[in-house]
């Protein structure tokens, strides 16, 4: 199975995603409520019990769980923030591939990668108006999403915020996926060539102490490194609305940004010299949860480890490694 | 299952279902977190001398604490659990960004009884660990229009 770039894709992944939200997983609100708050450190699941949740649904719950389980270091979670952020959402991809292609039928369906620094090549305010975001792919750019295959995708899992409760998960009547792309000044435009020349530069793949403020490739794929900057962190925030908090994979955007960063580091890894993944369980501070045979947090489908991941062809490969071009 | 089968649909699901799926797959969750930390620490050595930084942030919005802790990176730059993407100058950009995400009434608690389209006035207890303190709202949002079809087999 090939990834292709999403302007070469036919809208095939958008139709799909879409479906994928009115297929019923047979669970609600209230019985994932019931599963995960004994096992979820600040659990706080609100609305209404009685929403059916969706397959669709079930990824965007996985994450942000995931984001919930807190490993040491600087704003690293079982998923960010730390070296398991390339293995994490690559395994997280897969499984939402599997789930995509039993329930379209369509055994070689691929997500696809979109190449957002080709995009970052043009001047800003531009960004937001391009093919990308017509009807025949994703839909418009800014506001309700409300035309094209994307405009049947409902959303029923959101992250809100209080001022006394901070911030939970909504289960809420369906609607549709909300943008604001690059429609906010203080975070500037996509990320650019120059900044994935830069992020392919680094020689190891992560260094201690392991977290957001470490050095190497993963951290910079990241984004937490102001150079370049911000990379993928750069795509959500560029994107806004719903990609903005921690039920990001609401949006189908999500996982062709999380392709093209998966694109990245299979460019990076291949390339001269390679690019091996760090931390092993024998390094000392490595913390628990981004080693190299830990498990990975699986909502869906059995654990694996980010060694058992490390090479994707079992699973998929890309069309086009040239992520500098 | 060997890389690269591909599980069914029921087979994915099943361990989560059954409440048999550990999560954390035997890793606990970092005390210091970011639910249960709110000091941020930065070190470093300069000259010969050990720096030690501790950072923390009490917020406040419309006089209400905000539960949630803040984190401040090496470089001195903010960020926030909820939007974890985001990295802003200082503390008061941050909580700019998530003013103007702020829900205008928090519904209630899925765990409470009077969860869903007939609910009551919201006391605010949480099912989780660290439950914050809700000043109460009215009404859930209305029942989801069942719009699933079935999965195939």
């Amino acid at each position: 199975m090939t990834r292709v770039d999403v302007r070469s894709d036919g809208g095939r992944f958008a139709a799909a995603c879409a479906e994928l939200s009115q297929t019923a997983s047979g669970l609600t609100a209230a019985e994932v409520d019931r599963l995960l708050s004994p096992q979820v450190p600040g659990w706080r699941l609100r609305g209404d019990g009685s929403v059916e949740l969706s397959w669709w649904d079930l990824f965007v719950l996985w994450h942000y769980v995931t984001m919930q389980l807190t490993t040491a270091g600087a704003g690293s979670n079982r998923a960010h923030g730390g070296p398991v952020f390339l293995p994490w959402h690559r395994l997280f991809m897969i499984r939402l591939e599997q789930v995509l292609q039993q329930v379209t039928g369509d055994d070689d369906l691929a997500l696809p990668w979109w190449d957002w620094a080709a995009d970052g090549e043009r001047p800003v305010d531009e960004q937001h108006l391009g093919e990308l975001w017509s009807p025949d792919h994703l839909g418009p750019s800014r506001g309700e999403v409300d035309a094209g295959p994307l405009a049947a995708l409902r959303v029923r899992l959101t992250q809100g915020f209080a001022p006394a409760v901070g911030m939970f998960l909504e289960a809420h009547a369906p609607r549709r996926i909300r943008r604001e792309a690059g429609a906010d000044p203080r975070f500037g435009g996509l990320p650019t060539k120059a900044d994935v020349e830069a992020a392919l530069d680094a020689e190891d793949y992560d260094l201690g102490p392991w977290d957001v403020n470490a050095g190497g490739f993963r951290n910079l794929a990241e984004g937490w490194r102001r150079d370049p900057p911000n990379m993928h962190n750069r795509v959500h925030v560029w994107v806004g609305g719903d990609m903005g908090p921690g039920t990001s994979p609401n949006d189908p955007v999500f996982y062709l940004n999380h392709c093209n960063v998966d694109r990245i580091w299979e460019a990076r890894r291949r390339a001269p010299g390679g690019l091996a993944y760090a931390p092993e369980a024998s390094v000392a501070g490595a913390p628990a949860g981004h080693r190299l045979d830990d498990p990975l947090v699986a909502l869906l489908g059995e654990a694996m480890t980010p060694a058992e991941v490390l090479d994707p062809t079992p699973w998929y490969d890309y069309d086009d490694l040239d992520v500098a071009g | 299952m060997a890389s690269g089968e591909r599980p069914r649909l029921e087979e994915l699901l099943e361990p989560f279902r059954r409440g048999v799926c550990d999560l954390a797959g035997g890793v606990p969750a970092d005390p210091a977190g970011h639910h249960g930390g709110s000091v941020s620490v930065r070190t470093a050595a300069h000259e010969g001398h050990a720096i030690r930084i501790e950072s923390s942030y009490r917020v406040f919005i419309d006089g209400e604490e905000f539960p949630d802790p803040i984190h401040v990176s090496d470089d001195g730059r903010v960020h926030y659990h909820g939007l974890p993407q985001y990295s802003l100058p200082s503390a008061v950009e941050l909580l700019k960004v998530i003013v103007e995400r702020l829900s205008t009434e928090a519904p209630p608690p899925i765990g409470d009884d009077r969860a869903g389209p007939d609910a009551g006035p919201d006391t605010g207890h949480d099912t989780g660990h660290d439950a914050g303190h809700d000043t109460g709202h009215d009404a859930g949002p209305e029942a989801a229009p069942p719009e699933h079809r079935g999965a195939r087999p």
